[in-house]
């Protein structure tokens, strides 16, 4: 625990949201396919956080759990709206390498994907973890983990070459 | 295309940042003063109505008057009906009737 001086639940939200919000959001924009609904889960994740009265032990960890907690809590309620959102789930790392219809093919393709695969593939390609930490992150075995990235990638080559 | 390939394809692009009315948003939200149980109030609100009619009406059965009340009833129907001694007679007349009437369904 760090010796942070007291803060209000507000506060702590505030400085935690500008830690770590970015990432959350990112994740679940990718789990959830869906990038309202991933707002959604980030204010459930917040409005938890601010509830939460006494001090967290590890609060990027708890953060990471609640957030994959609540996508897949709002997979298994099927609470999103289906194919209504179309806002993008990417964008290009170099903003003047813009393939308009290659970024529209790739988020269809990572549409079609199961979250869980979606997942791997978030945590090992865009956020570089390897995959130990994602087994650990995802409560998987890596052999688990290694499966559904060799799938997710093999799906996704085959949509995009129908394309 | 083989999975280098795709994995080259996914690194030219990243997801999408949240936007600033993301955070305003999320921080918009006020920690809980107190919990609150929606059904307790509720059952409180029907427990006061409840208590507050049966008050209500036990005093108004505890404070009728049967003789005050046809004596008020002779006194506004006199009024109505002239105000002098005829009126009144008539007046009287006309509760005593009703109150004959009524006689067989009055409580024991």
């Amino acid at each position: 625990m760090s010796d942070r001086p007291r803060e209000t639940a507000t506060e702590r939200a505030g400085r935690l949201y500008d830690e770590l919000g970015a990432g959350l959001y990112r994740y679940a924009v990718m789990v959830l396919a869906d990038a309202a609904a991933a707002e959604d889960a980030v204010q459930q994740v917040f409005a938890a956080l601010l509830r939460q009265q006494g001090a967290i032990d590890n609060e990027a960890h708890y953060l990471r759990r609640a957030i994959r907690n609540e996508c897949y809590s709002m997979l298994r309620r099927r609470s999103l709206r289906r194919d209504e959102d179309q806002r993008p789930l990417l964008e290009p790392v170099a903003a003047d390498a813009m393939d308009q219809a290659e970024r529209l093919a790739l988020e269809r393709a990572l549409r079609g994907l199961p979250p869980e695969q979606r997942e791997v593939i978030h945590l090992h390609v865009f956020e570089g973890w390897t995959f130990q930490e994602v087994a650990d992150g995802c409560g998987e075995s890596i052999n688990t983990v290694a499966a559904r990235y060799r799938y997710g990638l093999a799906k996704l080559r085959q949509m995009l070459a129908s394309r | 295309m083989n999975d280098r390939q795709i994995s080259e394809m996914l690194t030219r692009y990243r997801p999408v940042e949240p936007d600033e009315g993301v955070r305003a948003r999320v921080l918009a939200q006020r920690p809980p003063v107190g919990r609150v149980w929606p059904w307790a109030a509720a059952a409180a609100a029907l427990l006061a109505a409840t208590i507050g009619l049966h008050t209500a009406t036990s005093r108004r059965i505890a404070t009728y008057n049967p003789e005050q009340a046809g004596a008020d009833a002779v006194d506004s129907l006199t009024a109505a009906l002239g105000g002098d001694r005829t009126a009144r007679r008539m007046a009287e007349w006309i509760v005593l009737v009703g109150e004959r009437r009524r006689e067989p369904l009055r409580p024991e």
